[in-house]
């Protein structure tokens, strides 16, 4: 609407908009002064270092290889759960998306307690099965637990695809599968490149995974450099090297749409398509469905339960440390959360109730913190605390503005659909009703929000909880919560130990899904 | 509620003090565009219901959206009472509001509702207040149901006991009635007229609908593109009206230019007699009531072809009948009495049986 255009943004509003922004950015402006503190000589040695391009090497294979195995993965299994007439499709869908709500590292605990000596693959065979390590490892098990973003995104687009637009293919001659290729695939781009775009951010920003199956990406470098020798200087080089290949990516990502012009053109609603037999792929289809569920979900929860069910010993001394990092975890998460849902609740108002480049490029901030890299993000913090504000480094207070910096994002979703539905015309009746803006907000709005800043909390919490590569930087020393606990016993084969962390894990990730579904069903 | 019939129209505002003044209010929303709002002054008396007619689109709602002080005017001042409200925030200006969609709070019970903008009302005063206000738009029994669960009408009747609790001199209804089904608006529109009459409430409606807008206010403006075109009684604009868009807008009419010479005009349709005087080269409306049809006098041997029109459709609505017709080379709306006998292709002669109004002169 034209009238928001020159509507002025409350200062109070504004004022928190730009601190958010300033809180994502200050960091990031730490870590390139960091990296420019190397000498002339130094730099040049750094950057052309040839390791450079190994790293980058690596970190660009492993990212087509997973965007490439994932479209191969999810393209059949979306086609199959919208357009054929496979039975239960709904709980077919929710099965598939589940592997989502499973972090990688916990994925990774699963096939290694798998395999190897000591498996219950051995146990179940007779012989130890192969680890999956290296470039086939991470490719798998990223894949394994990324394809539901593209799933996802490319059911929505098949069932909302207009099936006159295939019907008119067919009836100009063409055989069902060259519609596909010259009508179907051609609309999906949108869907495509949206789903490619959330798995490229989640495989450049990948720690547990390469870290355990010791595949040597940017992220795993930056560790190294953390963990062992601590080049400090080089570990910013590698930070921001791995941050402009995230700008990169959504850079393309941003062209690639541009070009897009795929909205109906002309009048009347899109029908409804007519489902596809399956027939004689009824077989392959459910064998199809099954290589993800079993690979995803059936493997770590064999795991987890035949280690926790074998080695009762092993863990049942270390009760209370499970119990301390269960508190760890929640204290850590619950006021990352609350902070979230308090910052995401201005942005989100003000990208709804004042539309203008300005509140949308403040609002697109939020997405900043959750795009970086994670592991580039803490190490901008530490060099952020270390320099400006000492008295934060190594508290948990760090670790807190950390998390809910970085799952801003994700706290705005629920809190802006839930303004959608709240009509500005309320805050206004309230006003003239002598009220001042702040009151008539808290009086007509606010109520109307509950649901969705709750929402908001709840996503930001369990996702906190899962979190691992902030976690592991920016955690105070000693201070080891569920997440850490599993990526330290993996790495380190202890299976039993691991097992009941994974299983709490596994029980938060669950109450998670419920919960997505549950905000996708109103 | 009763509607009350007897109050009769104040043409003028002379000798009453107004309670609302709006001076020269200009809005633009983007500077390389036009203002919605230009230049707009009007005033109100006490317990007055005034309209604001416009096509969509043509900054009625933005007027009134300025006067509760939604929007800020880039010029122009709004008085109330005497006092400059030009500045102030909407809180403090005690105008009440209804909206199109009504806005009632969705967690709020009707009671919570009305009792919204009573909070400087002790509980008993106020509880006394609500259950006043909900008799008067007749709600009492629904008070402790949630907005949902009423019908648009109740819906209707909340947001405007919302809106007068407080008790303030103005209310601004923003198209109140356009989201009510017709069987429906008809009353309301009594209902709510009723009311403020009863509670010498002065109102401001916004309304696209001529007829609403006629039978429901003592005074309207109509706008068009940002500007008032004319302020009357609605029978003044009706039957005076100034500009060609007002004459249409208010009803059918036929456009006939002519050369004015005092009183009287020479036109295509033969000489008329004028409301007014001009003179020179002039635009005349006549509404369709205002002409009638009859038979040639073709077999009297009196040539008067010039005057004569072929008949195009006939449209028969009980009460009424009218005609279109084809005259020279423009079409006229005739109203008939429904026993007139003419059809499509019938040969007639169109006869003026009232004053034109002089819509446009050359200068």
């Amino acid at each position: 609407m034209l009238p928001s255009l020159t509507k002025p943004i409350p200062k109070g509003l504004l004022a928190v908009a730009l601190l958010v922004g300033l809180a994502v950015m200050l960091p990031l402006f730490y870590l390139v002064l960091r990296a420019a503190q190397a000498e002339p000589h130094q730099l040049v040695e750094i950057v052309l270092r040839e390791r450079n391009l190994q790293l980058l090497g690596n970190t660009v294979a492993l990212l087509v290889g997973v965007i490439a195995l994932s479209t191969l993965l999810a393209l059949p299994l979306a086609w199959i759960t919208s357009r054929t007439n496979l039975r239960g499709k709904r709980i077919w869908t929710v099965l598939l998306v589940l592997p989502l709500a499973v972090p990688g590292y916990v994925g990774v605990f699963g096939f290694f307690g798998a395999t190897g000596a000591n498996g219950w693959l051995e146990n179940l065979l007779g012989f130890p099965w192969p680890r999956p390590t290296g470039y086939l490892g991470a490719l798998g098990v990223l894949t394994l637990f990324t394809y539901p973003y593209l799933f996802l995104n490319l059911r929505a687009a098949l069932l909302g695809l207009d099936a006159g637009l295939e019907e008119s293919a067919r009836s100009l001659g063409y055989k069902s599968y060259e519609v596909f290729w010259r009508v179907v695939l051609p609309q999906l781009q949108p869907a495509l490149y949206a789903g490619w775009l959330l798995i490229g951010l989640h495989v450049l920003g990948d720690f547990g995974v390469v870290s355990l199956v010791r595949f040597e990406t940017f992220s795993y470098a930056i560790y190294l450099q953390y963990s062992a020798s601590f080049d400090r200087i080089y570990a910013a080089w590698l930070s921001l090297m791995l941050i402009l290949l995230t700008g990169s990516l959504l850079l393309l990502e941003s062209r690639l749409l541009k070009n897009l012009s795929l909205s109906r053109v002309g009048l009347g609603s899109a029908r409804r398509q007519n489902l596809v037999p399956l027939g004689a792929w009824t077989l392959p289809s459910y064998a199809w469905m099954a290589l993800p569920i079993v690979g995803a979900l059936v493997v770590p929860l064999i795991s987890i339960v035949y280690w926790t069910v074998q080695h009762p010993n092993t863990y049942v001394g270390g009760l209370a440390g499970i119990l301390e990092s269960l508190q760890n975890s929640v204290q850590a998460s619950a006021p990352a959360a609350l902070v979230a849902a308090g910052l995401a609740l201005p942005l989100a108002y003000l990208g709804v109730r004042y539309p203008s480049r300005l509140s949308r490029l403040l609002e697109r901030t939020a997405y900043i913190g959750y795009a970086t890299p994670p592991l580039a993000f803490a190490l901008a913090l530490i060099f952020f605390s270390l320099r400006g504000v000492p008295f934060l480094y190594q508290t948990l207070a760090l670790l807190i503005l950390a998390y809910a910096l970085h799952f801003l994002a994700e706290a705005i979703g629920p809190i802006r659909s839930a303004l959608y539905q709240a009509p500005p015309r309320l805050e206004e009746a309230a006003r003239s009703l002598g009220y001042r803006p702040l009151q008539a907000f808290l009086k007509a709005t606010f109520p109307l929000l509950q649901r969705g800043v709750l929402a908001s909390m709840a996503l930001v919490f369990l996702s906190a909880v899962k979190e691992l590569p902030l976690t592991f930087l920016l955690a105070p020393v000693g201070y080891s919560t569920l997440s850490t606990r599993i990526w330290g016993y993996t790495s380190e084969a202890m299976f039993a130990e691991a097992a009941p962390y994974a299983l709490l894990i596994v029980l938060f990730s669950a109450c998670l899904v419920g919960l997505l579904l549950a905000q996708e069903r109103r | 509620m009763k509607p009350l019939n007897a109050e009769r129209p104040s043409p003028n505002l002379t000798g009453t003090t107004p309670i609302l003044r709006v001076q020269s209010l200009t809005k633009r929303f983007h500077p390389s565009l036009p203002p919605v709002v230009q230049e707009v002054s009007f005033e109100m008396g006490p317990s007055e219901v005034f309209a604001l007619l416009g096509p969509s689109g043509c900054g009625k709602t933005t007027t009134l959206r300025l006067i509760a002080g939604f929007e800020q005017a880039d010029s122009g001042q709004i008085w109330m009472d005497g006092q400059n409200l030009t500045g102030r925030p909407v809180e403090q200006r005690g105008i009440g509001f209804v909206f199109q969609d009504y806005a009632l709070f969705p967690h709020l019970s009707v009671y919570g509702n009305v009792a919204f903008g009573l909070r400087q009302l002790s509980g008993k005063t106020r509880q006394k207040r609500v259950e006043e206000v909900l008799s008067l738009v007749g709600l009492t029994v629904f008070k402790d149901r949630k907005p949902g669960e009423l019908s648009g009408g109740q819906q209707q009747r909340v947001a405007l006991a919302r809106a007068i609790a407080p008790g303030p001199k103005l209310v601004l209804l923003d198209e109140p009635f356009s989201s009510l089904d017709a069987a429906l608006r008809q009353s309301t529109r009594d209902e709510v007229r009723a009311l403020l009459k009863q509670s010498g409430i002065g109102a401001i409606l916004v309304t696209h609908d001529q007829e609403e807008a006629l039978s429901f206010a003592d005074r309207l403006a109509v706008m068009r593109g940002g500007q008032l075109e004319q302020i009357g009684t609605p029978e003044e604009v009706y039957h005076h009206p100034r500009t060609p868009f007002v004459a249409q807008f208010l009803g059918r009419t036929n456009l006939i230019p002519g050369e004015a010479r005092g009183l009287e005009a020479e036109t295509p349709l033969g000489r008329m007699v004028l409301m007014d005087e001009a003179q020179g080269a002039v635009l005349l409306s006549l509404r369709p009531e205002g002409l009638s049809l009859a038979a040639p006098l073709g077999h009297l041997g009196i040539s008067a072809k010039q005057l004569e029109g072929t008949v195009l459709s006939r449209e028969f609505k009980g009460h009424d009948l009218t005609y279109r017709v084809q005259f020279g080379n423009r079409e006229l709306t005739v109203q008939e009495s429904p026993e007139s006998p003419f059809y499509p292709g019938d040969k007639v002669r169109v006869l003026v049986r009232a004053k034109a109004v002089v819509v446009g002169r050359s200068k």
